[in-house]
């Protein structure tokens, strides 16, 4: 493959990818995790498939989330070893995903309040515009898996959003 | 976003389109490909130009070339070389607690040139360069025997599933058992190293149903909290779960050799876990080489509420002998000090210095993040050395290989300051440079 469009390819993902990144882990993994995706999708790029005419989305884009949802998996493993040890570094101000973005607080909220599997499929849904297949081979689910708990994942998040305005939040 | 094709306006996935983030500026895209380059040997080629990348190849976030070429005390023909170029396994998996000169957050050990030591060695401190054992670490056991033998002992009764995972450039054969809805036990191994880990899931209803906000939202009514065990009863746990793979672990470091692993317990109360404090008891095994215990390991978890076992993580190897190498003493190795991409992982936490930064007040420290944002000038600090310790102290080479090499802790009067790795010189070819 051309090593250039490869380039272009990548510089076209990122967006999705950083969006994907910064939405699941703290802000000072961020640049890590993408840029290490990004390096993996480099030596992988001969097993990426080329974007096909009627495809939505760059396969690329699917892949590089994938990889660095397993990068995030890692990570967190491994600082959750080393939380006694990190503690005192974490700066209050490290939130993680969502609130650096949202100033809608009440929708911050309640997408704190929500079990983090389904609030990951939802921004993949909303802020990736990932279609079902590809969120069903990123979360390693089955398409009808992913729809259901989509479903459900979009009403919990409706009631928690009511439930929050009608205490005046 | 096409707010056009959306047909209800109070659908929350309306609300979230509508929240999203502006899409990421140009010149974040060129950082990031530029970081991922500086990760990898790979050189590809970018629209960069080829200034940038000049730049790029010598900037100190690359401190790039460490070329250990060790020669045993018998013989003058190398028999090591540690390429350090692109080390990446440890920037991501020791993010927090390695250096790297671009890192976010200052610490100890991630300085990143932001501050400047003047050392001064007491002429107390031993000057003397003894000979030290390097050790090379690789994959321990049959992964797929390691797996089934921990899930029988965890009592998860499934049968072994392989999988591949991203893990770094370095992919990982997992060999799994059990679910991971429920409770699953898994070894992994890359090409350098094998990974133990096992999570509980019910352990995460104990942690979050302990949460007000968390209580208010989901059915904790099935959740039962019990008490964690004893400490002398996790030991002997943890010990037991590390018989079942062929490890010899004791809490009487005098009964140990090279290759097993001395048992540590703490008790912590209001650990940060998933946003919610709680209480902790973790169970650390150390390999012993040379009679101490070295850095990682791996760590057993309980949590306030679980009774059983909560989670396993860590890395476990098999260590190889490479002979005795000459050293540099405390002095002259000092400049290795805070100075290098890759400094070595130590084998416990001393108390830190309050002229290190992670011994500094918080309000002193913060001052670091100025620097690190360019809003402030380098500080200089002048440290008095008043003790350094010979030890073993681990590195992680290009390739993502582990090896244990001799260092030395250092002192002031305060406390720890850092360690570096004292392998003589004359095996090491730095980038000038760099340095």
């Amino acid at each position: 493959m051309d090593e250039l469009e490869f380039s272009q390819r990548i510089r076209l993902a990122i967006p999705s990818l950083d969006l994907y990144v910064g939405s699941r882990t703290q802000k000072q993994h961020v640049d890590d995790v993408c840029s290490d995706a990004i390096a993996i999708a480099w030596q992988k790029r001969h097993n990426i498939p080329q974007q096909s005419a009627d495809a939505t989305h760059d396969p690329l884009v699917p892949f590089l989330i994938l990889t660095a949802r397993n990068l995030i998996r890692n990570l967190e493993r491994r600082l959750s070893t080393r939380n006694r040890n990190m503690k005192d570094l974490l700066p209050q101000d490290s939130p993680s995903a969502e609130s650096v973005f949202l100033e809608n607080s009440n929708l911050a909220q309640a997408l704190k309040l929500m079990k983090p599997k389904d609030r990951e499929l939802l921004l993949l849904l909303a802020w990736n515009e990932l279609s079902i297949a590809e969120i069903a081979r990123i979360m390693q689910m089955s398409k009808a898996n992913v729809s259901v708990r989509l479903n459900r994942s979009r009403k919990r998040l409706s009631n928690i959003l009511q439930e929050l305005s009608q205490e005046g939040h | 976003m096409d707010n056009n094709k959306l047909e209800n306006t109070n659908d929350p996935i309306d609300l979230l389109k509508q929240a999203k983030p502006e899409e990421t500026s140009d010149s974040r895209i060129e950082h990031l490909i530029q970081k991922s380059e500086s990760k990898t040997s790979i050189r590809y080629r970018s629209p960069i130009g080829a200034k940038t990348k000049f730049a790029l190849l010598t900037s100190p976030a690359l401190i790039a070339l460490l070329v250990v070429q060790g020669l045993n005390q018998y013989s003058s023909s190398p028999t090591l070389s540690l390429d350090l170029r692109g080390s990446m396994s440890p920037s991501l998996t020791n993010s927090l607690s390695s250096s790297s000169a671009d890192c976010v957050i200052p610490n100890q050990r991630c300085n990143g040139g932001w501050i400047d030591w003047n050392y001064t060695v007491l002429p107390s401190v031993s000057s003397d360069s003894p000979d030290g054992p390097v050790y090379s670490l690789s994959r321990f056991g049959k992964e797929k025997e390691l797996t089934k033998a921990l899930a029988q002992e965890l009592g998860i009764d499934q049968p072994i599933s392989k999988e591949i995972e991203e893990a770094g450039v370095d992919s990982q054969t997992l060999f799994s058992a059990g679910s991971r809805e429920d409770e699953n036990v898994y070894v992994g191994y890359s090409r350098t190293s094998t990974n133990l880990s096992y999570i509980n899931q019910a352990g995460k209803d104990w942690i979050r149903c302990q949460s007000d906000s968390y209580r208010s939202t989901e059915d904790c009514s099935s959740v039962t909290f019990e008490n964690m065990p004893s400490e002398s009863k996790a030991a002997l746990y943890a010990q037991k779960l590390l018989k079942t793979i062929g490890l010899t672990a004791s809490e009487d470091i005098s009964n140990l050799k090279d290759g097993d692993y001395f048992i540590q317990v703490t008790k912590t109360e209001s650990e940060t876990i998933e946003n919610h404090q709680q209480n902790m008891l973790t169970v650390s095994a150390r390999m012993i080489l040379n009679g101490e215990p070295t850095a990682g390991g791996i760590q057993f978890y309980w949590f306030k509420g679980s009774s059983k076992l909560f989670m396993i993580d860590g890395v476990i190897y098999k260590a190889e002998a490479k002979g005795a190498f000459r050293t540099l003493n405390a002095e002259n190795s000092l400049v290795r000090l805070n100075k290098y991409v890759t400094l070595p992982s130590v084998r416990e936490q001393f108390t830190p210095s309050q002229k290190s930064i992670e011994g500094m007040p918080w309000e002193q420290r913060k001052k670091f993040y100025d620097v690190a944002l360019g809003k402030a000038d380098p500080l200089s600090i002048d440290v008095t050395i008043t003790r350094a310790d010979k030890g073993l102290v681990t590195i992680y080479d290009a390739e993502g290989n582990a090896w244990v090499v001799p260092g030395i802790h250092y002192f002031d009067e305060t406390g720890y300051l850092g360690s570096a790795t004292s392998l003589n010189s004359e095996y090491i070819q730095m980038d000038k440079a760099k340095e």
